[in-house]
């Protein structure tokens, strides 16, 4: 009986997390797939020291596509995010694989990097625990962009999964090839690193 | 009749045995390890305080997951080697409702980022503070949260636990540290254990 009510549990944990979360923008392989007045953003994050492969205790039916996926929450305007975050917090959000470059369909128009979050562990007994990475970033996309290169966003951390440093890298070269490869150079690719954020001061 | 006298005594054992490990410090550590204390005040939680659990962060141990023990609310253990820990989750058994035993266990989650502490030299008694649940829910839907509290002060908190630790290795330094802070000037406001 305990199995059984373990089992529902993890697939209502599994169901709940996915139906909370605002839609993203969606990861795409093909141009085909841009339409007018949309962009594909390219970006990568990082986080040093990488995590460990048993460091995400994913045991809700259905987690596990959560592994090694930061999620790059995102908005038109800057705004502070309060944690625990909502599911209108994800509205917009990119699904970023951890040090790997990611292509994220995109409207043409700016935005703002408010925050990060990644799903440390998630029970079958209806528990959840997140990570969140600091933002505070604007990309800036001009009309008529067809493809945006952001950068790297580089997460250091400590042993308390403290983020220590962030720091926004060139890899610039490296994502035009994967971008010319996937794409069949259907560019150009802009560079646009992402600038930080003016904050008011707390 | 004597076999279900024989049965209470086993339930008592199983039930103390589901409560965490024994409040007498046991093990003579004083050249390997540090004391870590704290407490939580439990008066607004739906259980007392029966378990308290921590994280080795550093140096990397593969069961990495300990228990402190508990007594009126604090928790404590003598053993910690030099290295980097979280406390990771606290609990107990539902409190009785009048004469009822509870068959609830509650587990409450502390934030991973937020609750990392560091030991660096054995022999050294670390106070990691005092804490209180707080309820902000109402009848239908519980929910709780931990804030820092003043009192119980580390030197009220070590003459809480000092009694758990007679005859071991450790309590004439926990009493040394008792000295220690009350010729800091910091004073005992006649705050008692619940």
């Amino acid at each position: 009986m305990r199995k059984l009510l373990g089992f529902f549990g993890a697939l209502a944990m599994g169901a709940l997390l996915s139906s909370c979360m605002a839609a993203g923008r969606p990861l795409i392989t093909n141009m085909g797939d841009v339409g007018p007045g949309e962009t594909v953003v390219v970006g990568k994050v990082k986080v040093t020291p990488p995590l460990a492969e048993d460091e995400q205790t994913l045991n809700a039916i259905g987690s596990e596509g959560y592994k090694n996926r930061l999620f790059l929450l995102t908005g038109d305007q800057w705004r502070d995010l309060q944690t625990p975050l909502s599911g209108d917090d994800y509205k917009g959000h990119i699904e970023a694989p951890l040090g790997h470059t990611f292509f994220a369909l995109s409207d043409a128009q700016s935005f703002y990097i408010l925050g990060g979050t990644l799903i440390l562990g998630v029970s079958n007994q209806w528990s959840q625990e997140d990570i969140y990475f600091p933002g505070g970033y604007k990309a800036v996309i001009r009309p008529g962009d067809r493809a945006v290169y952001i950068g790297t966003i580089h997460y250091y951390r400590n042993e308390f999964f403290q983020i220590t440093q962030v720091v926004i890298e060139d890899d610039y070269a490296e994502a035009e090839a994967l971008f010319s490869g996937r794409f069949g150079g259907q560019g150009p690719l802009r560079k646009s690193l992402l600038v930080p954020v003016e904050t008011p001061s707390p | 009749m004597k076999r279900f006298a024989g049965l209470w005594v086993l339930m008592s054992v199983l039930l103390a045995g589901c409560g965490g490990i024994s409040p007498h410090l046991e093990d003579n550590t004083v050249s390997t390890g540090c004391f870590v204390f704290g407490y939580v005040d439990m008066g607004k939680a739906p259980c007392n305080l029966d378990w308290f659990e921590y994280k080795q962060v550093l140096p990397p141990v593969k069961d990495s997951v300990f228990d402190f023990r508990t007594y009126k609310g604090a928790f404590y253990r003598e053993d910690f080697i030099p290295g980097s820990f979280e406390l990771v989750d606290f609990g107990g058994r539902g409190k009785p409702f009048l004469i009822f035993p509870s068959n609830d266990y509650y587990t409450f989650k502390l934030p991973v980022q937020e609750s990392g502490f560091r030991i660096h030299q054995t022999g050294r008694v670390y106070y990691v503070g005092s804490y209180k649940m707080t309820s902000k829910g109402d009848f239908f839907v519980q929910n709780y949260d931990v804030e820092e509290i003043q009192h119980p002060n580390e030197l009220e908190l070590l003459q809480v636990i000092l009694p758990n630790a007679q005859g071991n290795p450790w309590e004439p330094l926990i009493q040394q540290r008792i000295a220690q802070l009350t010729a800091q000037g910091m004073t005992d406001s006649g705050w008692t254990p619940r």
